[in-house]
This record gives structure tokens, sequence and C-alpha cells, in this order.
């Protein structure tokens, strides 16, 4: 199982997005991810964790927001996440009560378990898992 | 002389000189069409930067779930 794999970056794209493969229960998504360093937090839209079969009621941690999502609830949500051909992980979501908004891939805990290496000059991510 | 080829005329003016022909345009422009331009949206931001209790909180919830899967 390989411990690194590359997107392109495109000169077009303003954020670095990776695709990846979303997995609970038996449901699985795929979707864009923003790689956000400045987020501490992985953020799983309201939507996407409907599709994944989560049930908002049995998720029972609740998590405060801050900044413009300081008004919008969050539970926390495991979910396997899959890069590519990278092993799978399970890294925990704050699951938001929000559609408007990207899925992101944050400091906690996706930053925690992956180096990420942005070469704009060589318009490539690197994503390796540590 | 036509925008097309006024643009690269303006493109080479300096910093001082593009503020002092915005600050002439801006005089020549109606109130209500600049308040459109300058005020038209509000860009959100939803990276949650400085949510560090959700973020100790979530920590917390993989340190439990670590405890279950190894105690399992």
């Amino acid at each position: 199982m390989p411990s690194r794999i590359e997107f392109s970056f495109s000169d077009h794209e303003a954020l670095p997005t990776i695709p990846i493969t979303l997995s609970h229960t038996s449901f699985s998504v795929s979707a864009n991810a923003l790689l956000d360093t400045g987020s501490t937090v992985n953020l799983l839209t309201y939507d996407i964790g409907l599709q994944l079969g989560a049930i908002w009621e049995e998720q029972t941690v609740h998590l405060p927001l801050a900044g413009n999502l300081a008004t919008v609830e969050a539970r926390g949500l495991f979910v396997h996440v899959q890069i590519g051909t990278l092993e799978s992980v399970r890294l925990a979501f704050a699951w938001a009560q929000a559609a408007q908004m990207p899925l992101i891939l944050g400091q906690t805990n996706f930053f925690r378990e992956f180096d990420v290496c942005f070469q704009q000059s060589q318009r490539t991510i690197e994503i390796i898992r540590f | 002389m036509s925008l097309t080829e006024l643009i690269p005329l303006v493109n080479n003016l300096s910093q001082s000189d593009k503020l002092s022909l915005f600050k002439l345009l801006a005089t020549q422009v109606p109130d209500a069409e600049l308040q459109v331009i300058f005020s038209a949206s509000e860009y959100p931001i939803w990276s949650p930067y400085d949510a560090t209790e959700a973020a100790n909180i979530l920590m917390q919830m993989i340190q439990d779930d670590r405890k279950a899967s190894t105690h399992a």
C-alpha cells in the first residue's frame, strides 16, 4: 500500500482541493475536499452526512464552532476517508448543520494524520501518510 | 480612443496615477452605481480557524475511541 500520492493543482484553481471518498456505515460518497491548514477542525456538510447514512440525533458530541459558523450547530462524527490509493483512515469531523460551505480537511485531525506539500511551482499537491 | 486601446495605457500608469484616475472616474459615476459595485456581496469565510474548543472536544472523542478500540 503506497504511503504518498500526488494530485495536480491547476493554475485556474483558486483553492487547493483533492478528490476523496468518504464512507460511514454502508454508504460512501465521493467529493472534493478543501485542504485548509487554517481550519482547526475537519468539517462535514450536513447533506454529505445524511448521504453517508448518519443520523443527526444519534450524534451526542456537541461541538461549538467559531467565526461565522458560531451559530451553526455541529456534532462529532467519525468517517472513513480514502484518498486515492492510500490506505483508508478514520477521521473525526465536525458535522455541521449547514449546506452552503465546503467540505474541509483541517488540523484536527486530517493534518495530524498526513503531511501535505503544496508545490505551487510544480502545480502539485503531495499527500503523505505518516 | 477605444477602451481596448486605453486599457494597456492604464496598466502602464504608476500606482499613484492609477489612484488619481480612479478618483476622477469615481466622481463621474452616480453614487447608486458605485454602491452596487462596492457593497454588492458578503463573502463568508467558512474556515473555522479559531474553533479550538471544538478541536479539543474532537481530540477527546478520538482518544476515547482509541481507548475503546484497545479494550475491545
